[in-house]
């Protein structure tokens, strides 16, 4: 069964690049980049950029087209191939598990933004006027709290099967006729949505004249001055590298996955680096420009600090609508807002599938149409406890290991493999194999040495700040503890489920082999 | 907005603007 291609340069890289510009890119970093220093952040979050975030990039791009070169488009069959030990593939159950575990939660999310579009186009957003009744009306429409907005959960369940058909619409349509379609049409509309909502916020000036100092000046001043003291504080400078992580979507495994659908003769290098700048100017051109100016201007900074701290939920779901409310035209913006919002999501979500039907097609010779229903009926499934139980830290675990543990300990795998095991520089041709440019030497060394001691040493921080915590869920409400077992639970049986498939596939595949022999 | 908050904003969107520059007039002239 021959394997897809991408049609065109431009196609995989908005792909690559709509899976990396997601949620985070708008409501996380100008969030972080705010309580971490201002502009003093900017430091470690572009030596993080240089010396991982576009090295990582580089790496999976690379291990993904040779990969697909071999017929594989997950990790089990990547790092076998690279590793040449039969352990291998079992490492790269991650790459396919850390995605699908992240698609549980994200799904949901990406459909709250679905109906908040509906909602603000239709008017229906602007009966809550106070932070407490927009929080009442996300709580409400969530299913978290009973109040007057919403009698059940009924409404966010339908905008949940509206994305979640959507989503596997897309897949099932395929890399080219489905992926990269969305991707060309979506990434065009999401910038030029995020350049409009930009220079609304940028053109505010001085809305209220008896409060000159609520100027969109000081807005960005109060994203952008910087705190030099924070420089010394090591917990600003993980926020800054975990920030390059999340918005570059490197480390899930999803990245390696739209790379085997290239050939051979197609650069790597160029198309890595652009899917990279693309992702930054939507991160911090745009992002930095929307969220907290706004907020400080109608807020001030007391209240723009708040909103910063409040979660990324919070500012996307409650803060936004309720400054869309103060200016003209505000539920025509919001609804853009919340559009964006959905358009960076949808592009991220049909990454995050795409693995698991790649598996499937790739070690099960399954048809594409085929492994899409497989695959759709399994995630549906897995989506119901964190729709139903979202209220009770399910969501929250789910994401410490799909979001972060597991991005850190693949990432180290990877860029191992690729530097130590193949050998840097058999890599490192592999990489300018077409290659529109060539990097500069030195990324050589950074590749090497660099890059891995910074994974190795952020895994031994996570392990040591975080893991121990959420291991023994301190601070953690004894009512939801079940419901944290559950979520635990559905990851092991998950990753029993993909490890199991992968030994059947290369018992299978060593069966098929002798009997050709 | 301080001198050094206009500085950085300014070499922050000056590195984001190189990058989207220097990869795009390359995927676009090159081959």
């Amino acid at each position: 069964m021959a394997r897809e291609h991408w049609s065109t340069r431009i196609g995989v890289i908005m792909a690559v690049a709509g899976s990396a510009v997601g949620l985070g890119n708008f409501l996380r970093f100008p969030a972080k980049a705010t309580l971490n220093g201002g502009g003093a952040f900017m430091v470690p979050y572009f030596v993080a950029l240089l010396l991982l975030g576009i090295p990582l990039m580089w790496i999976e791009w690379t291990i993904g087209r040779m990969g697909g070169l071999r017929g594989h488009g997950t990790a089990p069959g990547m790092f076998d191939d690279i590793g040449k030990r039969s352990f291998m593939k079992y490492l790269g159950t991650i790459g396919i598990l850390g995605p699908f575990v992240i698609l549980i939660y994200y799904m949901y999310i990406e459909s709250w933004a679905l109906a908040y579009a509906w909602f603000s186009f239709s008017g229906a957003l602007f009966t809550p006027e106070a932070v407490a009744d927009m929080k009442g009306f996300l709580y409400g429409y969530i299913g978290v709290a009973q109040n007057g907005f919403f009698s059940s959960l009924a409404p966010a369940y339908l905008f949940f099967i509206v994305t979640f058909l959507l989503n596997f619409y897309f897949i099932y349509k395929g890399i080219s006729g489905g992926i990269e379609k969305l991707s060309r049409i979506g990434m065009p509309i999401l910038i030029l949505l995020g350049v409009m909502l930009a220079a609304r916020v940028l053109t505010l000036g001085t809305p209220d004249p008896a409060q000159p100092e609520l100027s969109i000046g000081n807005a960005l001043g109060f994203v952008w001055n910087p705190d030099f003291s924070k420089l010394l504080d090591a917990k600003v400078w993980m926020e800054a590298t975990g920030q390059i992580f999340f918005t570059l979507s490197v480390g899930i495994g999803v990245i390696l996955t739209y790379a085997s659908y290239l050939k051979k003769e197609d650069d790597l290098a160029l198309s890595g680096l652009t899917s990279s700048a693309t992702n930054e100017f939507c991160e911090v051109i745009l992002g930095a420009s929307i969220v907290i100016p706004a907020a400080f201007i109608f807020f001030g900074s007391q209240g723009a600090l708040e909103v910063a701290q409040s979660g990324t939920f919070n500012l996307g779901f409650v803060t936004m609508p309720l400054i869309f409310g103060k200016i003209p035209m505000g539920p025509i913006f919001a609804g853009l807002w919340f559009l964006l919002l959905f358009i960076a999501a949808i592009t991220s979500s049909v990454s995050l599938i795409q693995p698991a039907v790649s598996f499937l097609e790739d070690e099960f010779r399954m048809t594409r149409e085929r492994a899409t229903v497989v695959l759709g009926a399994v995630a549906f499934a897995a989506c119901q406890p964190a729709i139903f139980f979202l209220g009770q830290g399910f969501v929250d675990e789910l994401d410490f290991w799909g979001g972060t543990m597991f991005l850190v300990i693949f990432a180290t795998i990877e860029t191992i493999l690729f530097a130590w095991v193949l050998g840097i520089d058999k890599a490192w041709d592999e990489l300018h194999e077409g290659s529109a440019i060539r990097i500069p030497r030195i990324y050589k060394f950074i590749m090497k040495y660099i890059t891995p001691a910074y994974l190795l040493g952020l895994l031994g921080v996570y392990a040591w700040q975080m893991l121990p915590d959420v291991l023994m869920m301190k601070g953690v409400d004894a009512a939801n503890k079940p419901y944290i077992w559950g979520a635990r639970a559905l990851i092991l049986s998950i990753w029993a489920a993909i490890t199991v498939m992968v030994a059947i596939a290369w018992k299978r595949r060593s069966r098929s082999a002798r009997e050709q022999a | 907005m301080t001198i050094s908050g206009m500085i950085f904003m300014a070499l922050s969107w000056g590195v984001v603007l190189f990058l989207m520059y220097y990869s795009f007039s390359k995927l676009l002239g090159g081959k």
